[in-house]
């Protein structure tokens, strides 16, 4: 539904390589962007977004992420929330939501799975 | 074959890694004792590559390595923060080699064993401090060291705690900073998302770590907290594959400060094949993308982010995010040419030399959570 800019996901973007500096010739990582489309996707008992994509900003920390998650969700303070990145792993309060694109988006979007059980803990 | 000659070429740049980590060692003050044993095989293992190494000889000598990196030790000295002292005789310091490969939770119940009888305050959780800096539980404590104290643990030669990590114990006012770790279950559940996590870059999924089965789970977390190098090393083998052909990515952190890391997919070759070598690593990552954590030292995440797409435009970003002392040039293209500038790194301590193999690190140098962590060292503080 939104659409991000020019970015592959890839690790081998052609647009972001520029004259290697050394000897050993090397594409390069990818950039991180500013804003971040994640996909919010909701699982066991945890209620759905009517709104389920989101541009974020990159440098966020996961806490920031769960926070704003929980507010829309408009959760009490003592109902659970699980967010998992792909349906694999809690990533760290403090880990960066840019990083975990850079590491873990499909198609341009970082899919953050939700649930009121630690679902795939 | 082709294995034969790759696993002969393994042994040549592994016997090039051992003549750095000797050397490195060497200067490195004490803050290294695991890797004594690293510097004693380094000639052994240069005599067997000159003889023409066997597979039985190469992976006896790698696992010596591999035991040489878990044993490495840092030796810590514990003192109660004068704030909570309540009783009349101030508690002797408490001092402990701690595993590099640990967290601090897993071994500091002797600590709050030792001053809990000269504190009433036991409010809160128990916290740690290096000057002025609350020391964050869930990154591994040789990370923690390497980015807290790195190099310059030279203080001057009459100085008794010399080559010791001088740590303040507090037990009240814990900081908003760190999250809070109230019992084992946290640090166990923090320890298995991490694992999680630079296994799915590994490999593209976690696999192998969904078959195990409970005892096999069991025994991987009772290797970690007792460290137990041969229960731990029992399990953690099953999640690096037999062959680099079976990585998708190498699962690597870069550190800076402790702040919160850079995470990058690292292939395991280049286009032409080659194995990525840490000099190729320090190319692939654009300077940019290590820019954020190098400036603005007391915001963790909040600090501003690269606000455009275009490479040669950011000149006018970085003026905000000057440090008090250090200036970031933002002529850096990548990573390389920031540490070519005289920036150190440290990888379990030492600095490994830049022709190692990447993948080769990730499985001997890695910390238990699988990721390979390479901290950058602060220019100033030098």
């Amino acid at each position: 539904m939104e659409d991000t800019d020019t970015t592959n996901t890839a690790a081998t973007s052609p647009s972001n390589v520029t004259q290697p500096s050394s000897p050993t010739p090397q594409t390069r990582s990818n950039i991180v962007q500013d804003k971040l489309v994640v996909y919010f996707k909701n699982a066991g008992g945890a209620a759905a977004l009517k709104q389920k994509k989101f541009k974020l900003q990159s440098n966020l920390s996961f806490q920031n992420v769960t926070e704003k998650l929980r507010t829309q969700l408009k959760l009490k303070s003592n109902e659970s929330l699980f967010l998992f990145v792909n349906q694999v792993f809690q990533p760290s309060p403090d880990e960066t939501l840019g990083e975990l694109f850079k590491c873990f988006s499909h198609n341009d979007q970082l899919i953050i799975n939700y649930s009121d059980l630690p679902a795939w803990g | 074959m082709s294995i034969l000659n790759s696993l002969i070429s393994i042994v040549s740049l592994n016997s090039q890694k051992h003549s750095i980590a000797y050397s490195s060692a060497s200067f490195s003050n004490g803050d290294n004792f695991g890797l004594n044993h690293v510097s004693k095989l380094n000639k052994q293992t240069n005599t067997q590559t000159h003889n023409g190494p066997t597979i039985t000889e190469m992976s006896f000598f790698d696992e010596e390595i591999k035991k040489s990196i878990w044993d490495g030790k840092i030796p810590i000295i514990f003192t109660l923060s004068p704030n909570d002292l309540t009783s009349h005789i101030p508690p002797s310091p408490y001092s402990l080699m701690a595993p590099r490969n640990s967290y601090f939770p897993l071994i500091t119940n002797v600590v709050k064993e030792h001053f809990k009888s000269s504190t009433l305050v036991l409010a809160d959780e128990m916290w740690l401090e290096y000057n002025g800096v609350p020391i964050k539980w869930h990154i591994p404590i040789g990370v923690l060291y390497d980015s807290l104290v790195g190099g310059n643990n030279k203080t001057s030669e009459d100085d008794p705690n010399q080559g010791y990590w001088n740590l303040v114990v507090h037990f009240q006012s814990y900081p908003d900073k760190i999250l809070k770790c109230p019992n084992e279950e946290y640090i166990k559940t923090h320890y298995k998302n991490v694992l999680k996590e630079a296994n799915y870059i590994k490999q593209g999924d976690i696999t192998k770590l969904n078959n195990l089965n409970i005892n096999q789970t069991n025994e991987l977390w009772d290797g970690l907290k007792y460290h137990d190098y041969d229960k731990f090393w029992s399990i953690n083998k099953k999640f690096y594959p037999n062959s680099t052909k079976e990585y998708k990515y190498i699962p690597i952190r870069i550190i800076y400060n402790c702040k919160p890391p850079v995470q990058e997919l690292i292939p395991v070759f280049d286009e032409n094949g080659e194995e990525t070598t840490l000099q190729m690593l320090f190319n692939f990552i654009p300077f940019q993308n290590v820019e954020n954590i190098l400036g603005n030292s007391n915001s963790s995440s909040n600090s501003n982010s690269n606000n455009n797409d275009d490479n040669d435009d950011n000149n006018n970003n970085n003026v905000s995010k000057s440090d008090q002392v250090k200036e970031i040039d933002s002529k850096f293209k990548t990573l390389f040419d920031y540490l070519n500038s005289g920036v150190k790194y440290k990888i379990q301590g030492i600095e490994p030399d830049l022709s190692s193999s990447v993948v080769w690190l990730n499985e001997f140098f890695g910390y238990p959570d699988n990721f390979l962590y390479i901290v950058l060292l602060d220019p100033i503080s030098k």
